[in-house]
């Protein structure tokens, strides 16, 4: 029942059928339910959904950085090779070399104790054996590169004495030090100002087309997707429910939850004298999941068959995770196909 | 950085001032007079010799001028005599301080080398059965009472092993093993307390650093276990293990007068233990002071690493 | 729904906050946080006044001078026609309850040993009304007006999720029966679905009670959709009021219409914002002139000299200020 893959070439990180369980006072959580994405060398592939669909859970689990949580199923392939459940050894010659993440917060993200200068040195040093001169050379280079002016000056400065900004131009510089092949951004701009995202989001833009790194961009900002993404994929509740291209998701969503969202924001044109339509509800709580579709507790189209589950299958040449996709907009494949 | 210690020094010598004027208030107010205590014994005593010597002394002066004398000794590194033998108080302070140093600093020594690896164990594998050992035994160190601890162990040692410390003490410069082996216990019964509150301070402090978002930054970019937690998780969950380390050196120094006493050892706490019972106000006066001292420049001390360490306090006094 | 001729329910003016400044023998002189730095507004009854702005600009400063949660370094508040600063403590506390606050962060805004029932009947007893069988009643009025069961009443703050926490902080705000309500961020923190939600509970009870709000965030088109007029703030000064949808159809000050062309929008594909050169300077140490013009694309000779004031054109509702050398007040059409 997986969907083929997409790409003639084994892509550069592939997750799939991925369960991952967080121990909790009260036993155990499932985070992430069989959660299916792949990515492209050089492409940006925007995962979106609201706080706690599992986004983030995702890129812990393919750094191998879940803390108490751990993976339950399925398997993360980076570059043909399996690294589910890989030694924290064997992780760390991937982490900041195959794959660098960037966090939400650049406030706290730095070591307050260092200089960016320090921090910066020891991000190449840890995969690099050269002198501290030679890392101090690189360091300085990339600070010049995400766009910190007086780099030689700045390379002395604690992160206290940066704006929210300049940090998170750091955090970038130090993400892309050993030339990462895939850079995971976990909402790098939720935590700025509107001015200083766009200044963010283009500087990544910019480093991607120079480098050619690959690009997941965790966001739960449709605008900064329209932005950026080449592929979309759209989380509900710790599950994969649709994943498309970025002009079929923006234009065409066939999940009820994606459409949903989509008309959930307020745009400069939302009429002031209307209602939002807004998702009636909340997500429901990990241990209180729908067996079924977990979206049907909040969904307008809800049906009969909604109450069994459904897997991710192929809908008009994307995925969906539904048992009616709007027929609007895309072919509904015959239903016993699907069952069988 | 200047400025920030001296304004930390500054704040230091107000409150010494403070708390000497309040002991010399305060001793005067212990009932029992220093003049009856060094004469009451002797047979036949008249009301006029104590009346001499009670002027001898200057008890007789109202207690405003003899805190103006006190204060005016003081400005000149004066701290009067002893009531006792009439020798200067300093020197009998100079005589008894490297003793009662000795023992707190072994005590430290004792706290922090094994509060350290104990505390950095519990949090590395915490909710482990070292780790629930280790804040069960904390509990115990923190509240079980110095001088309960010292009497314990000489009665077990005693019991068990038949050993009991040396009655006589003897100078490091005279004996290092035996002033070493006299100095064991009283160390670790005062430095047990310090090692339990390290141990718990660090335990909670580097669990709190290791959740953090920086952390997972530096592990994110493959950083060993090592570098994560002895570089940089280390030395952020250092400065509340400096302060409670600052504070402990209070506990130690108040420790010092019992366990002095309890093993003999001839330091500033037995003679500030003497001083008291004879109601030797110079004596008590100029030990206090000094421990009050000790007590401050340690901490100043520690006010000052936490500046070598955090930038952000660094800087705070000094741009402008 | 705006009455023009009413007095206005809040008019500040002239006010000013300035944070610290050096003093004391040990520490160096450093210049005052300019917070806000001469700010004049009215709000009217039965409108939302938007508030937006860079982190950094004010605003939330703003929101509590106007509330008299912090003491103005100089200018006044009138609220109701009364000075605020003239009042004595029990005219405040009386006053109090016809102003409350909503948070960004509803949880840490409660009580977490409180049942919903006491976070709710609490401004009741501090400000003495009714009886306890009347606020219980009261309680389970506002909690169906906010649209949660009566069942929450007996349940503690972290048993809801995010959106159900800021209904009971709207709930809570207006147990008291305000007349004024300055919601600081207060759908910043929750999901894009639920955001839309508290949106339309805000309007909606609005509508019923014909309250004000002041409505302070960063998101320019969340503060478009609620707002009648819409304040734009810089570093301590407003740089733009103007009707909702003229600031976002035809913004005037070089500041607004970056802020404007800032917002990422689902429906321009592939295409980056151009951003906004530069970050917002230290409120320390504004530039001089205007305080936009080192990051301003269309500055000219002289702005880096004068300050620009806040002229206004046209009327009451249509009434728009704009701080900018380059504005023209004289009516073009």
């Amino acid at each position: 029942m997986r969907a083929p893959a997409r790409s003639a070439d084994e892509p550069l990180l592939r997750v799939e059928d991925l369960h991952v369980e967080f121990r909790t006072g009260g036993g155990t959580v499932e985070a992430l339910n069989a959660v299916d994405l792949w990515i492209d060398a050089g492409e940006t592939v925007a995962v979106v959904g609201e706080s706690g669909s599992g986004k983030s859970v995702t890129a812990l689990a393919v750094l191998g950085l879940l803390g108490n949580g751990r993976v339950s199923g399925g398997r993360i392939t980076w570059d043909g090779k399996d690294i589910t459940g890989a030694s924290n050894r064997d992780m760390r010659t991937v982490r900041g070399n195959d794959i660098s993440v960037i966090f939400q917060d650049p406030m706290t993200s730095l070591d307050p104790l260092f200089t960016i200068g320090h921090q910066l040195v020891e991000a190449y040093r840890i995969h690099h054996d050269v002198s501290k001169r030679e890392a101090r050379e690189r360091a300085v280079e990339l600070l010049d590169l995400v766009g910190i002016p007086e780099p030689a000056a700045k390379f002395k400065a604690y992160p206290h004495q940066l704006s929210g900004g300049q940090r998170q131009r750091v955090m970038i510089a130090g993400a892309l030090a050993c030339d990462p092949r895939l850079l995971i951004a976990d909402e790098p701009t939720t935590a700025l100002d509107v001015t200083v995202e766009a200044q963010v989001l283009a500087l990544i833009r910019d480093l991607q087309e120079r480098t050619g790194v690959g690009l997941m961009l965790i966001t739960h900002d449709m605008g900064v997707v329209a932005e950026m993404a080449d592929r979309v994929v759209v989380f509900y509740a710790g599950q994969v429910v649709e994943t498309g291209t970025a002009d079929e998701i923006l234009d065409r969503p066939q999940h009820p939850y994606t459409r949903a969202l989509l008309e959930a924001i307020p745009r400069r044109d939302t009429p002031r004298d209307q209602e939002m339509p807004a998702i009636p509800g909340a997500v429901p709580a990990l241990d209180e999941m729908p067996t079924g579709c977990r979206f049907v507790t909040r969904c307008t189209e809800a049906a009969p068959e909604c109450e069994s589950a459904q897997t991710l299958r192929d809908v008009a040449g994307r995925q969906v995770r539904c048992w009616r996709p709007d027929e609007d907009h895309g072919v509904l494949a015959p239903m016993a196909e699907v069952a069988g | 950085m200047l400025l920030y210690a001296g304004r930390r020094l500054t704040y230091g010598l107000l409150v010494l001032a403070l708390v000497a004027t309040l002991v010399f208030l305060i001793i005067r107010l212990i009932p029992g007079d220093a003049v009856r205590l060094q004469m009451a014994d002797a047979p036949g005593v008249t009301q006029a010799q104590i009346d001499q010597r009670t002027a001898e002394l200057g008890l007789d002066e109202p207690i405003l001028s003899q805190f103006g004398h006190f204060v005016g000794g003081l400005a000149q590194g004066d701290l009067g005599t002893s009531f006792d033998d009439e020798r200067p108080v300093t020197t009998k302070i100079l005589e008894r301080l490297p003793a009662t140093l000795e023992l707190g600093l072994l005590a430290i020594l004792f706290g922090v080398l094994l509060g350290v690896p104990f505390g950095m164990l519990s949090a590395i594998r915490h909710h482990s059965v070292v780790d629930n050992v280790m804040r069960f035994l904390a509990v115990i160190g923190m509240s079980v009472p110095n001088f309960w601890l010292a009497l314990l162990l000489i009665t077990f040692l005693a019991l068990w092993f038949g050993w009991s410390p040396p009655l006589v003490y003897a100078s490091p410069a005279e004996n290092l093993g035996q002033n070493l082996v006299h100095m064991l216990l009283p160390a670790i019964a005062l430095g047990a307390a310090t090692m339990a509150s390290i141990a718990r301070m660090l335990r909670s402090s580097l669990l709190e650093v290791l959740g953090s978002n920086f952390v997972r930054t530096i592990r994110s970019r493959g950083a060993s276990e090592r570098v994560v937690v002895l570089k940089h998780a280390g030395r952020s969950s250092m400065i509340p293990v400096f302060t409670v380390l600052g504070l402990q050196v209070g506990h130690i120094l108040g420790g010092t007068v019992i366990l002095e006493r309890i093993f003999a050892i001839p330091g500033m706490g037995s003679l500030i233990f003497e001083a008291v019972g004879q109601r030797d106000y110079p004596v008590i006066l100029g030990c206090v002071i000094f421990y009050g001292a000790i007590f401050i420049l340690v901490n100043v001390v520690v006010d000052l690493l936490y500046a070598v360490i955090d930038p952000r306090i660094r800087y705070k006094g000094a741009s402008a | 729904m705006i009455v023009p001729e009413a007095a206005p329910l809040v008019e500040a003016d002239g006010l000013v906050k300035h944070f610290g400044g050096g003093k004391g023998p040990f520490t160096p002189h450093r210049p005052p946080v300019r917070a806000v730095d001469g700010v004049s507004l009215t709000i009217r009854r039965g409108e939302t006044l938007g508030l937006v702005g860079e982190s950094g600009s004010g605003k939330s400063t703003l929101g509590r001078l106007i509330l008299r949660l912090i003491e103005p370094t100089s200018g006044s508040v009138t609220f109701d026609g009364q000075d605020i600063a003239q009042l004595t403590k029990r005219e405040l506390t009386q006053l109090r309850k016809r102003m409350q606050l909503v948070f960004q962060d509803p949880f840490s805004s409660f009580n977490p040993r409180m049942t919903i029932a006491q976070v709710l009947t609490e401004p009741m007893v501090v400000h003495g009304m009714g009886d306890r069988e009347s606020r219980t009643r009261r309680a389970k009025e506002l909690l169906d007006l906010v649209g949660l069961p009566s069942f929450a009443m007996e349940r503690y703050p972290h048993q809801f999720s995010g959106g159900q926490a800021q209904r009971i902080g709207i709930a809570r705000a207006l147990a008291t029966d305000p007349d004024l309500i300055v919601c600081d961020e207060a759908v910043s923190a929750l999901d894009v679905s639920v955001q839309a939600q508290v949106l339309n509970l805000l309007k909606e009870v609005q509508r019923e009670l014909g309250l004000s709000y002041l409505f302070i965030a960063h998101d320019l088109n969340v503060v478009r959709y609620i707002s009648d007029r819409v304040c734009v703030m810089y570093l301590g000064k407003l740089a733009e009021v103007a009707p909702a949808d003229d600031i976002s159809e035809r913004p005037q000050h070089p500041y607004s219409q970056a802020l404007m062309a800032s917002i990422p929008s689902p429906d321009a594909h592939h295409q980056l914002r151009t951003p906004l050169a530069g970050e917002i300077p230290s409120p320390r140490r504004p530039p001089s002139g205007c305080r936009f013009h080192p990051r301003c694309a269309q500055s000219v000779d002289g702005c880096d000299r004068d300050e620009p004031e806040l002229l206004t054109i046209g009327h009451d509702g249509d009434a728009r200020s704009v701080a900018c050398h380059l504005f023209d007040p004289t009516p073009a059409r």
